[in-house]
């Protein structure tokens, strides 16, 4: 800042004015319920890792209804453990320069108020998707965003979406209601996936499976699994169906069935070379991270063209129909299974801590702030 | 169809489910229940709600499912729920208390789970229930009198007991109480059977609401979702609701109530001056209120898309045919009376017909009469009620047409009273009395409150006649007995032909009947009769015994001794010099009308009629010999005294010369037709009554 005028000076009638230099706003608070389970926690965990490096980073714990009873995640405890970024439970007021707000899904059962927010900016980060494929909303979303923005004074607000599936739910419901003054942001907050890499086997064989929580969203119909998982195969694992499990009788002879948590993984990864990924049709995966996890581990991925649409080229999109056919093209062909699967590996760099960070910074200076400042 | 289902999966999820189906069958809905998401343990009273909605699924193609108490919706529930989703999806309607948008949203997406669709969602309002309050409107039953009900009433108080008591003594009006099953059980152990007390679950609201004129209602109702049911099928179908609750909050929030006085003691008089002059004019004005158009189940039927409902409305039972529901005791008496009295019903165009235990079958198609077989306990049920749970689907589904059930028995199942209730029928209760002193027949007695009429076929002796209930329903017959009349010749020939038959002559013939071994152990007895005949070569003795006996080998292998199997004991016994059997009704009856000699060896099982009394009061006048079931040296000797020393001969002197009452089976026949066809079956045939 330049030193004032003195009284005496002959210029002193025409004061002396300059723009302050930009400020940087380093200081980033992400908040959360550190307790939600799944994907999106270690993604988050990644996410505190890229980001405590790149900005003055806090992080304020929510301890909303919806997850009441639970621990931490291992995941995010890990990620605060190694950056030393430090966790404050449910302070009164939250206070810097961008606050980021993850899952405002998990605020659908909250009658308690949010913390006071102080920020310039506040980005929400849309993990579960506004919409379901059908066009109804996956949650109360007017409600979720109302708690926020009573707590909320900030310069601008913005929805960050994770995905472009994501992102063109949370544009329609934008477009279908009132200007409630959200702006969708022009960046996606994508999930942070560094996973190791493990080269795909030579002599791929029909050993299928899939992976996730067992949430009813996340599986077809029974007759739809049964095609996907046909007697057929050589071999049909899947881990987190606990669903099935609960009614025995939905457990065909030739599934490996397991629980969610019953085997870790790597090693289920280890047991197929197809990961045959569908959810139920009245729902999809805002990102999935299940899937970046099977191209890691050197497996090919089939899911339906909605999910795959955030992978582009890394996955076979399918409508479910010609599971067998493409299986069966890909077994015939291992060269060109293993060139699958390593040119979608090749293109899982995007999801990178680094790509991450810069991605993000980017976007907040592009989200710029309420008014230069005269002094 | 619509599939019901719960969002829950507690007992009180499932006493909810039995509500709505129920009150939706009533609504003319085609309402079923899958049977493989209904879990074991519920209480009885659920069971039997259930039952005859339960289907083994899946759903065909158009069906709908009808989830209630969706805001309670689990994963257990969820999951059970796959069951019913089509491949194509399926059309589904979620009801219940949504209290936020987030709940409304949350059900949606995870019905659309399961189904393939979302569903169409119905807030239940504000009572906060499983689903909105909505009511049917009773089909109108004609009654001689108005007829009470007190809704949970506090008869805690001396003076509200007393005031309820008075009452019930009204020549104006008819009196029942609906409560919680502790307050009628308290209040039945201290006064008694005599003013029906129903508890809430022992009876659909909509059964209920057909039986009542006049509520009045004591304690708040908001919270029990039956009596809002109740209550909404009352206002629908133009019943006097009565707030009594204090405050009167029940007539400030509804305009369907009239106010009442707080007090019991005041009831009788405002009842007498401000409601009965005054029943059609309410009538209207209820009818007509918002609080049964918001009841109105009209906008449910639409929401379901339910095909609409048949216009006809019955105000009585379409046919006119008679049910009859012997039980099986020991033997088949319940049976043999029922064949009597129906064989003696004035020829209808629907002939009478039978619900009975397959070892009476034979007997009751033997007299002509078609009959649906019912299914006996069993020790591979898991539950003592089981076997009832599906007779009563079983006649429940035979009475569809019926007008009259006429039951014979001591324990009035829950099949009995529930089809008698729900299917409106006329009950009639044929009650053969002399219960033993220590039996606890309360649960039957508090059951009598469902039947229009109690016929008590009559002892042959005056002091064996005893009342259990009183009222001009309760109805004394003379005994109920199959007279022979078996002229010489005929005995003669008879014999005669007895005696080529088993290639055994002989001068004196005994016949025993004391029973297959069900209801204790005979062997005793009757190697003891079988050796006494053994040691004669002028006896033949024959054993008779249900076509359904299991043998016995104790029973086989003498030489003076045959087992016959047959439904005609009657014809062999009037053949015999005498007679050795228990003292049940109907054979004890049948050896003093048919004036055959008789050594009683009464059953003196706890759950049995008091045969001992019975034999007593014949032995005491001399008219027949008497052992008892463990004193094997006093039947011998009462035995021989039979053969050889000249007591048969006294005991037929004797019995030629009693006087006994008139025979009741067509009397029992005449009251029977007179509940079922009203008091215009009195003219054609007029019956002198004597109530009890």
């Amino acid at each position: 800042m330049n030193a004032p005028t003195s009284a005496g000076d002959p210029a002193a009638s025409a004061p002396r004015l300059a723009w302050a230099a930009p400020r940087v706003a380093r200081r980033m608070t992400l908040v959360l319920d550190p307790r939600f389970p799944g994907g999106t926690a270690a993604a988050v965990a990644a996410e505190i890792r890229a980001l405590s490096g790149a900005f003055d980073l806090a992080v304020v714990a929510l301890e909303t209804a919806m997850f009441k009873g639970r621990e931490v995640n291992p995941h995010l405890a890990e990620a605060l453990a190694a950056t030393g970024v430090d966790m404050a439970w449910q302070p009164a007021v939250i206070h810097a320069d961008t606050v980021v707000l993850h899952n405002p899904a998990c605020l659908k059962f909250e009658r308690a108020p949010l913390p006071r927010i102080s920020c310039q900016r506040a980005f929400v980060v849309t993990h579960e998707n506004f919409l379901r494929p059908n066009g109804a909303e996956g949650f109360d979303v007017a409600g979720c965003l109302a708690r926020i923005e009573t707590s909320l004074v900030a310069g601008r607000r913005w929805l960050a979406p994770v995905s472009d599936w994501n992102r063109s739910g949370v544009a329609s419901w934008l477009s279908a209601g009132i200007d409630s003054g959200w702006r969708l942001a022009d960046f996606d907050w994508a999930n942070i996936c560094d996973f190791d890499l493990a080269p795909p086997t030579a002599t791929p064989r029909d050993r299928r499976g899939r992976h996730s929580r067992p949430g009813f969203e996340k599986f077809p119909s029974r007759e739809t699994m049964l095609r996907h998982f046909p007697a057929r195969a050589e071999r049909c694992v899947l881990l987190g169906a606990d669903g099935f499990l609960d009614d025995p009788e939905w457990v065909p002879r030739h599934w490996t069935a397991l629980r969610f948590g019953e085997m870790d993984v790597a090693s289920f990864l280890g047991e197929i070379d197809f990961f045959v990924y569908f959810t139920n049709p009245m729902w999809r995966e805002s990102f999935g991270r299940v899937i970046v996890e099977a191209i890691a581990a050197g497996k090919l991925v089939i899911t339906d063209p909605g999910t795959a649409a955030t992978f582009g080229e890394a996955v076979v999109a399918s409508d479910g129909g010609d599971v067998d056919a493409i299986i069966a093209r890909f077994l015939a062909e291992p060269e060109r299974y293993q060139a699958f699967v390593r040119s979608a590996q090749a293109s899982l760099a995007r999801f990178g801590p680094e790509s991450f960070v810069r991605t993000i910074r980017a976007g907040i200076e592009r989200s710029g702030v309420e008014a230069d400042v005269l002094v | 169809m619509f599939w019901c289902e719960t969002g829950g999966e507690t007992p009180r999820d499932y006493d909810a489910l039995a509500l709505f189906v129920a009150q939706l069958a009533a609504a003319g809905a085609p309402a079923v229940v899958d049977s493989r998401g209904v879990p074991d343990g519920l209480s009885r009273y659920v069971q039997f709600e259930l039952a005859p909605y339960l289907r083994e699924g899946p759903p065909e193609g158009r069906d709908t499912v009808v989830v209630v108490g969706a805001h309670r919706l689990t994963d257990g529930r969820l999951a059970r729920l796959r069951r019913l989703a089509g491949p194509s999806g399926r059309r589904v309607v979620a009801l219940g208390a949504f209290e936020t948008r987030q709940a409304v949203t949350g059900v949606k997406a995870r019905l659309s789970y399961v189904f393939g669709q979302d569903p169409v969602t119905r807030e239940s309002g504000e009572e906060g229930g499983d689903w909105p309050d909505f009511g049917v409107a009773p089909r109108v039953d004609t009654a001689a009198r108005p007829r009470l009900l007190l809704l949970a009433p506090d008869l805690g108080e001396r003076a509200q007991a007393s005031a309820l008591m008075a009452l019930a003594l009204s020549p104006r009006l008819d009196v029942a109480v609906l409560t919680d099953g502790k307050s009628k059980q308290e209040w039945q152990a201290a006064h008694g059977a005599e003013i029906p007390f129903y508890q809430f679950a022992e009876a659909t609201p909509a059964s209920l609401a057909a039986r009542i004129d006049i509520c009045v209602a004591f304690g708040s109702f908001a919270q029990n979702p039956r009596a809002r049911a109740l209550i909404a099928n009352l206002a629908l179908g133009g019943a006097t609701l009565i707030d009594a609750t204090p405050g009167h909050a029940g007539a400030r929030a509804s305009d369907a109530f009239v106010r009442g006085p707080l007090d019991l003691l005041a009831l009788g008089p405002f009842i007498s001056a401000e409601i009965l002059p005054n029943l059609r004019r309410i009538a209207e004005r209820v009818r007509g209120s918002r609080f049964a158009a918001a009841r109105d189940a009209g906008s449910l039927l639409r929401l379901l898309e339910a095909p609409a409902r048949p216009s006809r409305r019955r105000s009585e039972p379409v046919g006119g045919r008679i049910l009859f529901n012997p039980t099986n005791g020991v033997g088949l008496g319940h049976a043999q009376r029922c064949v009597l009295v129906a064989g003696a019903l004035a020829s209808a165009p629907e002939p009478p017909v039978f619900a009975a235990f397959p070892s009476c079958s034979r007997l009751i198609k033997a007299h002509g009469f078609d009959v649906m077989p019912l299914i006996g306990r069993s020790g591979q049920h898991t539950q003592s009620h089981e076997n009832d749970l599906a007779n009563y689907v079983r006649l429940r589904a035979l009475a569809r047409d019926a007008r009259t059930l006429v039951f014979d028995g001591g324990y009035v199942f829950d099949s009995v009273y529930r089809v008698i209730l729900e299917r409106r029928l006329r009950g009639v209760w044929i009650r053969r009395g002399l219960w033993q002193a220590s039996q606890d027949n309360s649960v039957a007695l508090d059951r009598e409150k469902v039947f229009d009429r109690v016929i008590v076929p009559g002892e042959a002796f005056e002091e064996l006649n005893e009342t259990y209930s009183r009222g001009d329903h309760v109805r004394l017959v003379g005994p109920i007995v199959q007279r022979l009349t078996l002229d010489p010749a005929r005995r003669a020939d008879l014999r005669a032909r007895l005696a080529e038959r088993f290639g055994l002559p002989f001068e004196r013939l005994v016949v025993t009947l004391l029973g297959a071994g069900v209801a204790a152990d005979r062997g005793a007895q009757l190697q003891a009769l079988c050796g006494m005949m053994e040691r004669r070569t002028d006896v033949l003795h024959l054993i008779l015994v249900w076509p359904t006996a299991v043998l016995q080998p104790v029973w086989l292998g003498w030489s003076r001794s045959r087992v016959v199997k047959t439904h005609s004991a009657g014809v062999l016994a009037a053949a015999a010099d005498f007679c050795v059997g228990a003292a049940g009704y109907n054979f004890f009856h049948e050896t003093l009308y048919n004036r055959v000699p008789a050594v009683f060896v009464p059953q003196t099982g706890s759950y049995m009629d008091d045969q001992r009394a019975r034999a007593r009061a014949a032995h005491d006048r001399g008219l027949a010999g008497l052992a008892e079931p463990s004193a094997l040296m006093v039947l011998e000797r009462e035995v021989g005294r039979f053969l050889d020393g000249g007591a048969a001969e006294q005991a037929r002197t004797r019995l030629a010369a009693l006087e006994l009452p008139a025979p009741g089976v067509e009397r029992a026949a005449r009251l029977i037709e007179e509940v079922s066809n009203g008091p215009a079956a009195l003219e054609r045939d007029p019956v002198a009554d004597y109530p009890a």
